[in-house]
């Protein structure tokens, strides 16, 4: 048999608890009469019993999540990051507190909220019958009954008075916790997480080169450098460049030239080719191309200019002060100064 | 490979100080430092991570100035950590130095809020380099975009580079073999610089001078920055 | 006669015969709202007829307000292209104008929860049709004040660094940090005032629905949420009401409390003290409660509510003004007589600096506006009643207030340890323009709420009109007030 919700309208809560005593004696439950008001009258006014509170207890869960990610934003980063920081401990107690106290009262109170709402069923999608004067300060009461029971609920209403009766068929209950709502809801806070840990896990790249990785100074293994002015002084015997001990030269013995001659293959033959004429593979890529070792042009340096070329590099030829040590340079030296022709 | 602990020390006798600023000049040339106009320095935005601290006193005819070089005093219990909200100012315990971590600074400026010495700096505007002068930049170091704190680090770039040259050949480090840009190139070498947990270092016997003393010591900081009284001219 | 006059609220009582009774029930209905029924339908329309229209005054002020807040972002736009240096900061002086009005708006964001939760919960009847404006007030200070981190921060775009949240990189921000403590209380304080408005406001907002039409009843229709007001919704919105009231009030104090320990946690001379605490938390409802008066003062005006806010709640906000001005005072000697006394070089001479040096004008124009004008004008019961004279009082409280942060920030980070390390400030061009951009922005989000969404709570004055009546003593008739 279908349900009919009926309502009435009161303007005094007297005879809305007398309507409500009167439905109770007809066999009407508690919980299919609802009364509606736009003042908080309490449930002792009306003659109801007070309904349980069940809110303290999702405050209290609330808290409990709130103390958990408490623990980890304090406790868990300090110990993710055991930095050491202005000689306090890894995990210093008074921000820990202060930490403790700020995220378990916001976890409280965001449970809280959201236990309200879904304690109260908001939001409430389901028409119910409802009357619009009810915000001007009168009193709904509503009854759901069966069809053969509507007479009787009216007559009741009539008779104390209420004022705007009105009935309805009532709507069946299928979703009364709003689960599709939450779910919906959750669902778009999860594609919004998963948008934003896209771009958090970089799977996302956003090409916004801020971090300072693109570097005004000029990095070892860039060129060109400018070449040393017309009136430098060239430097002969120990080499003195800046952030280096001076360095001897290495004499040129059989195990320096075998070793110089190892070292110039793998650093140096790849432009300055095998023999040292500049016709390395690589040479091709380069405008000028890179220098004839073997001509009187390189020959006539002294020692301890070819050194500072391999240290400091010279036009699109890079330093090889990172790969060398100065011995070894001074080795290479040694096989530059045996390929002269 | 384990690298052992280190407790830099930097010992500035301010009797030899003659107060020629060359430290100052070294510090901007081996760290990047930009230099700003005068209007800049008027306004209060001057840069230098070293620089010295200068005093007038007495009266016309005798003038004369009180000076102290100044730079990050790498305090072991240095008061710009803790505030610092991104974890950019951290403390290296093994090298017991105040690292600055340029890429995570967002630029709260909290450090040198808390900072007693004032010796943090920060980075108005984007620095002007105009070329040729980007060809004088150090590779070794950063160059700081607007936005980002900075100080004097011990020029610890040149630290590392002699720790691991002296890894790679097998050996202990030599004392005198790190030294700091402005170390390097003091005149009347006032400023030495050293390992003091070395107990044959330099540094390790100039600590228990009787003339040593720290700036602001009073706040517990514990600097490692120590000076050595001397001559009239010294502030301490 | 129309339905209203047909049912009168049931709990007017009817006026007695004795002339002398019914003129002392006529003054009373006067004085109190509570005390002065009128038809609920007559109450919601008042509410709800200066939602519907908008003269000429308020679409003036709009276009003002929006055109200064167009300012705020084109500034802050172009200071972040252009770097830092364009304002007056310089070494020593690390924060300035923003860091004031960060403090600031966050100080005037704590009267709101003060007056509807901590005065809900004892049981003070004048918060009734002032407690959302004055949550509104909170609201928006907070969100203006959010704005200011971000602008002083020298890599704005690098601002998801203080952000705690998982990623690629493994970073997390340092709970070290006081600024960190800062943005984890704000953001709980703002949060948790937002949703603690919003449950207060359901039948309000059921109310506006069922009596608007068109795009406005959709849109109240969404936001109100099916409230039909059933006793089970009532009980669990009071459980609700409840739980936030008991639990933004400790996080209020916390809030100011944290914002001062960026000062005291600093070993800068002037700000090194134990007492930041309490002393930015008194200023901080002090300023507020002068933000609340004023608005007050403008909306009652504006949209003709004199019926809702009346001469005892301005009595009210008076003397807790008073009462917070003399805290002020106390908490500010304190502050003054310790490093007075104790002669520390550089303590000296930041009082030196104040009381008669270049910013000595700010100084006594601030100790003018917070405490000797608060004390001589708030002991008469003819001002404390006086929306104008009021709206002055709390003007000039709000310029003393923010010339506190102001004295604060700038004016004492110029004196340090070290004396070469000294200097000043100056104003610049750029932060005077974002702090008129900040309080146009906090005008214009008022000014648009007020269009939106109803500004007097008038389930709970109906509510106290429930609760309070007249009861006869001998001769006069005395109001009488239930508890429960």
């Amino acid at each position: 048999m279908p349900e009919y919700e009926v309502i009435g309208l009161f303007h005094d809560p007297t005879p809305a608890a007398d309507v409500l005593e009167q439905l109770r004696g007809l066999g009407v439950p508690d919980e299919k009469t609802t009364v509606m008001s736009h003042i908080p009258y309490k449930p002792g006014m009306l003659g109801i019993r007070p309904a349980r509170k069940r809110l303290g207890r999702v405050a209290l869960l609330g808290a409990i999540l709130g103390i958990s990610l408490a623990t980890f934003l304090s406790v868990g980063i300090f110990l993710l990051y055991p930095l050491i920081q202005g000689g306090q401990g890894i995990v210093p107690v008074p921000p820990t507190l202060i930490v403790y106290f700020e995220v378990t009262m916001l976890g409280t109170m965001w449970v809280t909220f959201f236990g309200f709402l879904l304690v109260n069923r908001l939001p409430r999608f389901r028409t119910h019958l409802y009357d619009p004067h009810i915000t001007e300060g009168h009193i709904g009461v509503v009854a759901q009954v069966d069809e053969d029971q509507v007479g009787r609920v009216e007559e009741i209403l009539k008779t104390n008075g209420a004022h705007h009766t009105n009935r309805a068929e009532a709507v069946p209950a299928t979703d009364p916790w709003n689960t599709r709502f939450w779910l919906i809801t959750a669902g778009l806070v999860g594609v919004a997480t998963i948008i934003v840990v896209l771009f958090v896990y970089d799977i996302v790249r956003i090409p916004f080169p801020t971090n300072m990785a693109d570097q005004p100074s000029i990095a070892y293994e860039q060129g060109p450098r400018l070449a040393a002015p017309a009136a430098a002084i060239p430097v002969q015997g120990p080499v003195l460049i800046a952030d280096q001990p001076a360095t001897e030269p290495v004499a040129a013995t059989p195990d320096s030239l075998q070793r110089g001659q190892v070292l110039f293959g793998i650093n140096c033959v790849v432009c300055h080719g095998q023999t040292g004429v500049g016709n390395g593979t690589l040479s091709g890529f380069f405008t000028p191309k890179p220098f004839d070792l073997t001509s009187a042009a390189v020959q006539n340096l002294s020692d301890a200019e070819i050194f500072l070329v391999i240290t400091q590099g010279r036009g699109a030829m890079p330093s090889l002060a990172e790969n060398l040590s100065p011995v070894e340079r001074w080795d290479v030296v040694n096989h530059v100064r045996s390929l002269k022709k | 490979m384990e690298l052992p602990n280190r407790k830099w020390t930097l010992v500035v006798d301010l009797d030899k100080c003659t107060g020629c600023s060359a430290c100052v000049i070294a510090c901007h040339a081996e760290n990047n430092v930009p230099i700003h106009t005068d209007r800049e320095v008027a306004q209060g935005h001057a840069m230098h991570w070293m620089h010295l601290q200068r005093y007038w006193d007495g009266e016309y005819p005798n003038v004369y100035a009180r000076f102290i070089p100044t730079m990050c005093q790498q305090c072991s219990r240095a008061p710009c950590e803790p505030v610092c909200p991104v974890y950019a100012a951290v403390h290296s315990e093994r090298e017991s130095l105040n690292l600055q971590v340029y890429n995570r600074c967002v630029g709260t400026r909290y450090c040198q809020n808390n900072d007693p010495y004032k010796v943090r700096f920060f980075n108005f505007f984007d620095p002007p380099f105009e070329p040729p002068l980007d060809q004088q930049l150090n590779p070794d170091v950063t160059v700081r975009s607007a936005g980002v704190m900075e100080k004097c680090t011990f020029c610890v770039q040149r630290i590392r580079r002699a720790e691991e040259r002296a890894l790679v050949e097998n050996r202990p480090l030599r004392d005198g073999e790190v030294t700091p840009a402005c170390v390097q190139t003091c005149p009347p070498s006032a400023l030495i610089f050293g390992d003091l947990n070395d107990p044959n270092s330099q540094v390790a016997g100039l600590v228990t001078n009787p003339r040593r003393f720290r700036l602001l010591e009073e706040l517990g900081t514990e600097p490692s920055v120590y000076y050595l009284k001397g001559g009239k001219s010294y502030v301490g | 006669m129309s339905d209203s006059e047909k049912y009168p609220p049931v709990w007017r009582r009817p006026a007695p015969e004795d002339p002398a009774l019914a003129s002392q029930m006529e003054h009373a209905a006067r004085e109190h709202l509570t005390l002065d029924p009128r038809y609920p339908q007559e109450m919601d329309q008042t509410m709800l007829r200066p939602m519907a229209r908008s003269g000429r005054m308020f679409w003036l002020v709009f276009v003002i307000l929006s055109g200064l807040v167009i300012m705020l972002f084109t500034t802050w736009l172009y200071q972040m292209i252009w770097g830092l240096g364009i304002t007056g900061l310089n070494r020593p002086v690390m924060w300035m104008l923003y860091i004031a009005n960060f403090v600031y708006f966050i100080g005037i964001g704590h009267a709101g929860t003060f007056i509807s939760a901590a005065l809900r919960v004892l049981k003070f009847e004048f918060r009734r049709p002032i407690s959302r404006a004055a949550e509104t007030v909170t609201v928006f200070a907070l969100l203006t004040a959010s704005l200011f981190p971000l602008i002083h921060i020298g890599r704005a775009w690098k601002f998801y660094y203080l952000i705690p949240f998982p990623n690629q990189r493994q970073l997390w921000p340092s709970y070290h940090s006081p600024l960190i403590w800062d943005a984890t209380a704000i953001f709980t304080y703002l949060s948790c005032s937002i949703l603690f408005a919003y449950i207060g406001m359901l039948p309000d907002l059921a109310m506006a629905r069922d009596h608007t039409t068109g795009w406005r009843q959709r849109f109240f229709k969404a936001v109100a949420l099916g409230w039909r007001g059933t006793t089970k919704e009532w009980a669990n919105q009071e459980t609700a009401l409840n739980v936030f009231s008991y639990a933004i009030i400790p996080v209020m104090f916390s809030v100011h409390t944290i914002v001062s320990w960026d000062f005291a946690m600093a070993l800068q001379p002037g700000w090194h003290s134990t007492i930041f605490g309490p002393y930015f938390v008194v200023g901080a409802l002090f300023s507020g409660a002068g933000a609340v008066i004023m608005v007050l003062a403008v909306i009652r005006k504006a949209m003709h509510l004199e019926y809702f806010i009346r001469k005892e709640h301005f009595a009210g906000m008076a003397m807790f003004l008073l009462i917070l001005s003399l805290t002020w005072d106390y908490f500010y000697f304190n502050d003054f007589i310790v490093p007075w006394y104790g002669q520390d070089p550089v303590e000296k001479t930041l009082t030196v600096l104040l009381t008669s040096g270049r910013w000595s004008v700010l100084f006594w124009l601030m100790i003018f506006s917070n405490t000797i004008l608060p004390a001589a004008t708030l002991w008469s019961k003819r001002v404390r009643t006086s929306p104008l004279a009021l709206f002055i009082i709390g003007a000039f409280i709000q310029v003393g207030m923010w010339l506190e942060r102001f004295i604060i920030i700038p004016v004492t980070l110029g004196q340090n340890w070290l004396p070469f390390d000294w200097g000043t400030y100056t104003l610049h061009l750029p932060e005077a323009l974002i702090t008129i951009g900040a309080f146009s922005f906090f005008g214009l989000m008022y000014l648009l709420f007020t269009r939106f969404f109803p500004v007097i709570p008038v389930w709970e004055v109906l509510e106290g009109q429930l609760l309070q009546t007249v009861r006869r003593i001998g001769r006069a008739l005395v109001p009488s007030r239930t508890e429960e």
